[in-house]
């Protein structure tokens, strides 16, 4: 159970947002929706540890993840900034990412990955040559290669295709229907089964 | 542990590696200052070589000042500086090995062009050795305490100032122990002690800079 108590963020002299609480059980999606520069982002960067709030705390099975490293372990989070280095190649970023997350090499998995996310033609071409929508899909590729079980997904959708949406959608019930966890912001509605889904709107 | 450490260390070489002409700047820059230096000042042989161990260590000071403000920089516009704090592996690892990438981008060319400066600046040939050994030491210890000014300055932008005013001082040591230990062994003098205290500050420098670096990162990630 994800819990947040009494956030506050605060941003330059702006507060986003105050006194937001809400909690998450494993197997639901919190869907985390508001305008632009309504502190989405923030929200999320704080549930991941990257940053603290102003006041109060966010918990994890009871125990605040500020005080706990190994919390962040158990994260998989795609962001704005995708975490995709231009200048590697589709395999290359993989590969990397692979074994940061402590996994062995396992080129064979790598390009099975590739293919799924229908980037086997391109896997060795270097990032900066492909186009937003393709970048996008080598970052949520992680979270098929990293298997954790909280997903902290920032703006997902942004740039992917009709296609590639569908087929992602049925990646989050998946991980939903094993039990994962999953906090999503997006402007786009998320098709997924309605009773594992939360919504929050901040404003 | 050390697979996940040489992991970093590939990519950030292959990243530079794919940047082929900014791979060059740091070997360009040790050749422009060393070659200007007879031209500029005086091309007298006695002249040059008691200027020249000041000059070689103020180029190398120099040089890691300006290249070590890019060591975080794309990773943290990129994203993947959080992606680091997200692995199970220490933190302090992964950026270690980030900071051992910087140092065979311009430290390691500068073992290289070490020998065709201490020419140009009428180093005599015996006292090669102790420069040479002076720049092993002394460079990596530049790498890692630059990376923590530019880990604290990462997140305000044109930092480039700041990361000068706040490691300068802890890189004086490093240029007085060094020069001083070239201009004892031109002299003929024993420079077994400026060398012990450089391989002392890069001892503590391995231990303390990598904590220093990722707890700055966390700070200006906040």
């Amino acid at each position: 159970m994800l819990k947040a108590h009494g956030l506050k963020c605060v941003r330059g002299d702006t507060e986003l947002f105050s006194n937001l609480e809400f909690s998450v059980k494993s197997g639901e999606a919190l869907v985390v929706k508001g305008d632009n520069g309504s502190g989405k982002t923030s929200l999320l960067r704080i549930l991941c540890g990257f940053s603290h709030p102003v006041e109060g705390d966010v918990t994890w099975c009871d125990e605040s993840i500020f005080r706990h490293d190994s919390f962040r372990q158990q994260i998989s989070y795609v962001g704005h900034q995708s975490g995709v280095k231009m200048d590697l190649t589709v395999l290359e970023n993989l590969s990397f990412m692979q074994r940061l997350a402590g996994e062995g090499s396992d080129a064979s998995k790598l390009k099975e990955l590739a293919r799924y996310v229908g980037l086997f033609k391109q896997r060795n071409v270097l990032t900066r040559k492909l186009s937003a929508g393709q970048v996008r899909r080598v970052a949520l590729a992680k979270l098929l290669l990293e298997q954790r079980s909280i997903w902290v997904l920032d703006e997902p959708l942004t740039a992917l295709d009709k296609e590639f949406i569908v087929k992602f959608e049925l990646d989050l019930k998946n991980h939903l229907d094993k039990l994962g966890l999953l906090v999503v912001t997006t402007h786009r509605e998320l098709k997924l089964p309605e009773f594992r889904v939360k919504q929050i709107t901040l404003s | 542990m050390l697979n996940v450490l040489l992991t970093v260390i590939h990519r950030d070489l292959l990243v530079a590696f794919r940047r082929r002409a900014e791979l060059m700047n740091p070997v360009l820059f040790y050749a422009i200052v060393v070659t200007l230096f007879p031209l500029g000042v005086s091309p007298d042989v006695s002249f040059l070589s008691k200027l020249a161990p000041g000059v070689v260590w103020v180029t190398a000071l120099l040089a890691a000042l300006i290249s070590v403000e890019r060591i975080f920089k794309q990773d943290f516009e990129d994203g993947s500086i959080e992606q680091l704090f997200l692995s199970p592996y220490p933190v302090s690892l992964l950026i270690f090995g980030k900071v051992v990438a910087h140092w065979i981008i311009t430290g390691v060319p500068m073992l290289g062009i070490v020998p065709i400066m201490a020419m140009l600046l009428h180093i005599p040939g015996q006292v090669l050795p102790v420069l040479w050994i002076s720049v092993l030491i002394g460079t990596p210890i530049l790498s890692l305490v630059g990376a923590i000014g530019a880990a604290l300055t990462v997140g305000l932008g044109g930092g480039g100032m700041l990361i000068g005013l706040l490691v300068l001082p802890l890189y004086i040591p490093v240029l007085i122990f060094a020069s001083s230990a070239v201009s004892a062994a031109m002299d003929g003098q024993a420079v077994s002690g400026q060398l012990a205290m450089l391989g002392a500050g890069l001892i503590l420098a391995l231990i303390l800079a990598p904590l220093a670096i990722s707890a700055s990162l966390k700070v200006s990630m906040d």
